[in-house]
């Protein structure tokens, strides 16, 4: 009692601080407080989630104790049913006696979880978390992207957006009992979580469906194969991007299982020549210039052109055509005529106004600015290459962009897909308006155009399997050779079709980009009817006025 | 006093008082006078005592308001994760995917009607009573038929 009662003293009276340090520390509860996430919405709002936060259950056993009990045969029969993977596969992460953790599934949804927690099997157990979700697995998985194991945006919006969608997390430090429950009147620092914001963006889901499901229509209709395509709509006013996919596509689920031409966003990385679909630049560059105008009359060489010691083809020999029909007819030697005209200068200034060699500012990683050699680089047949769109690469998005500049009586808007970002308590942090960024023709050279890109899609135009039954579609058709070792191929091709409706008073903008298509190979033949298929779906779903609708209301 | 020993006792002492009593009660007095606490050394006594109860009775509260939040806090995490799970599955559920795999289920063939199908109604269209114009609704309802045949 003497011994006790003066170690009692000393303990109260003594030198004690390293034994209250000790008492101290294991007595104190620091816990990070969690955070969700941001969500991310189509232009509907909160109708419409495209990713989320979801609680899930990590499937997990003790191997120890299945092999001690002997059911590890059992255990793993009964998860192999209801996990759907092999029997085997379970077992060998069972049947490990000594271990006593071992993961049999992560991420499992809650619902397949509380079915296993149920059996109550020996030795299994669940460790609850949140996992990122995209429900649509891989419905517009170029344009939303993914999040990493460490929490971190690593491709598209998610990558972006991450500042704002990651939020922070708060912290809480308290002191435990011995039973280490946590003392909560004993409460002391607190730094709330901060949750991340949601974010809007100015896709449209149901017309992202539409034109997923005609690329993947066309993909799985045996008629053409491809190496990939994609595929862009644009609100031709705001420059708002209402739908954009690529393929091949990817589960957002399992990203990590994906390859990187599965994850590359096409529509923005891929760098290719144009082709035709680039002739109106220089069309649209002589009307500006005043070099031309529609009824002008070109001899078109009947089909071979020889310029600066070099050959030039037309795909259908023409004699004398408007200008007007050089572009319905797509005539390279007319166009290559054109483009002498204007010169190297001008011809390099209209594209670059276009928004040629230069990044447009979308709000999305990974954006590439194409191929526009300076001047001082051109040949002497450079111009009359480049007009007829080969010499020069192009992305998807500067592509649309110009013949959305055209819809949009010349004003080119800067392409973007977040509409706004909102924090939880309704506060808007970021918000995006239409942004111009120039005006490369005057609004009377942009009508002009409208009404000779409208004759593209005419029973006898190139574009003719583009038209829409009730509306005016304005357009253009690009069959490009792939360079391939130095040389145009003569079986690889880029195949593209872009072009905006109504053609009076457009809306939309769309352009159908397809790799190296076989056995058809030609704009009007593969990407044409991708683009009538997408637009008419779109403008129904839209509710776009007809033909006969807007000639009413010009009335 | 009569009457006092009357109240405390509950019955009349109709006596008259003696030397005894008189004894009696000057020893009373003193007794009482000898035991009592000083009045500052019972007003820290009390104070303590308050003191301490007052002490116990908000760790008790604080382990009780501790209670009450911890069980709050659970109580919305759980929440919280149900909402997430219903949302989830309403986002699951509405997307387009899975409405045309339900329609195809169902051997439903739906697809948007045309521009001449829909009959749109501008605000200008609706008069100030919510009717809609006898003559545009007789316009509408034929441009509807034409569309049917």
């Amino acid at each position: 009692m003497v011994c006790l009662g003066a170690r009692l003293v000393f303990l109260h009276l003594g030198p004690h601080d390293e034994a209250l340090a000790d008492i101290v520390e294991s007595r104190q509860w620091v816990t990070e407080l969690p955070v969700e996430r941001g969500k991310v919405f189509d232009q509907h709002g909160d109708a419409n989630i495209l990713v989320l936060d979801v609680p899930a259950k990590d499937v997990c056993a003790n191997p120890d104790a299945v092999v001690s009990n002997k059911q590890v045969a059992f255990v793993a029969a009964e998860l192999s049913r209801l996990l759907d993977t092999p029997a085997a596969e379970i077992t060998a992460k069972l049947d490990r006696p000594g271990r006593e953790y071992a993961c049999i599934r992560a991420a499992l949804p809650t619902e397949e979880a509380e079915r296993i927690e149920a059996l109550r099997l020996p030795g299994v157990f669940m460790k609850e978390r949140t996992v990122r979700y995209y429900p649509h697995h891989d419905f517009l998985c170029h344009v939303l992207g993914f999040v990493n194991l460490a929490g971190d945006g690593s491709a598209g919006v998610e990558q972006r957006m991450d500042r704002f969608l990651k939020g922070s997390r708060g912290l809480l430090e308290s002191k435990k009992n011995a039973l280490r429950e946590e003392l909560y009147f004993k409460r002391g620092r607190y730094v709330p979580a901060v949750q991340g914001a949601d974010v809007y963006l100015t896709i449209d889901q149901y017309a992202q469906y539409i034109m997923e499901k005609a690329l993947d229509d066309i993909a799985a209709g045996q008629t053409v194969h491809w190496q990939g395509a994609w595929a862009i709509m644009q609100n031709v006013r705001t420059g708002e991007i209402l739908a954009m996919a690529s393929r091949p596509s990817y589960d957002l689920n399992h990203f990590r299982t994906a390859n990187e031409l599965e994850r590359r966003n096409g529509a923005l990385a891929v760098v290719y020549e144009p082709g035709s679909t680039l002739k109106a630049i220089t069309f649209a560059a002589a009307l500006n210039e005043g070099l031309t105008t529609p009824e002008t009359v070109i001899h078109c060489e009947n089909g071979k052109w020889m310029h600066r010691n070099r050959l030039l083809r037309d795909y259908h020999a023409e004699g004398r055509l408007t200008v007007a029909d050089g572009l319905k007819k797509s005539s390279n030697i007319l166009t290559a005529k054109l483009a002498v005209q204007l010169g190297d200068q001008r011809l390099f200034e209209y594209m670059r106004a276009f928004g040629l060699g230069r990044k447009l500012g979308i709000d999305l990683p990974g954006e590439e600015a194409g191929i526009l050699p300076a001047v001082s680089a051109w040949s002497p047949i450079s111009a009359s290459r480049m007009a007829i769109g080969q010499g020069v690469a192009v992305t998807a998005l500067q592509l649309i962009t110009i013949y959305s500049t055209i819809a949009n009586d010349g004003v080119m808007m800067r392409p973007y897909v977040v509409q706004r970002v909102v924090a939880k308590d309704g506060t808007v942090l970021d918000e995006q308006h239409p942004e111009e960024l120039g005006r490369p023709i005057r609004t009377e050279t942009a009508a002009t155009m409208r009404r000779l890109l409208a004759r593209v899609t005419e029973p006898d135009g190139t574009g003719k399997r583009a038209a829409v039954a009730g509306y005016s579609v304005a357009g253009k058709t690009g069959t490009a050779q792939k360079p391939v070792g130095g040389r145009y191929s003569s079986t690889d091709h880029m195949a593209s079709f872009v072009g905006f409706l109504p053609a009076e008073k457009p809306e939309i903008a769309i352009v159908v980009v397809v790799d190296n298509p076989q056995p058809l190979h030609t704009g009007g033949q593969v990407a044409a009817p991708i683009f009538q298929r997408i637009a008419s779906e779109t403008a129904r779903y839209m509710g776009l006025p007809s033909a006969e609708q807007s000639a009413v209301a010009m009335r | 006093m009569n009457r006092m020993c009357q109240g405390m006792q509950g019955r009349v002492v109709g006596k008259v008082r003696t030397e005894v009593d008189i004894v009696r009660r000057r020893n009373r007095k003193k007794v009482v006078k000898a035991y009592a606490l000083p009045v500052p050394l019972a007003g820290l006594v009390v104070l303590a005592g308050s003191l301490a109860l007052a002490y116990v009775w908000m760790v008790c509260r604080c382990q009780t308001l501790g209670d009450e939040l911890k069980q709050l806090e659970t109580h919305r995490d759980v929440l919280l994760k149900e909402y997430q799970q219903e949302l989830f599955k309403w986002t699951r559920l509405k997307a387009p995917q899975n409405l045309e795999r339900a329609l195809m289920q169902h051997n439903l063939s739906m697809s948007w009607p045309s521009s001449r199908q829909v009959v749109r109604l501008r605000m200008g269209d609706v008069e100030d009573d919510g009717m809609i114009g006898a003559g545009q609704q007789m316009a509408s309802v034929s441009r509807m038929k034409d569309a049917i045949e």
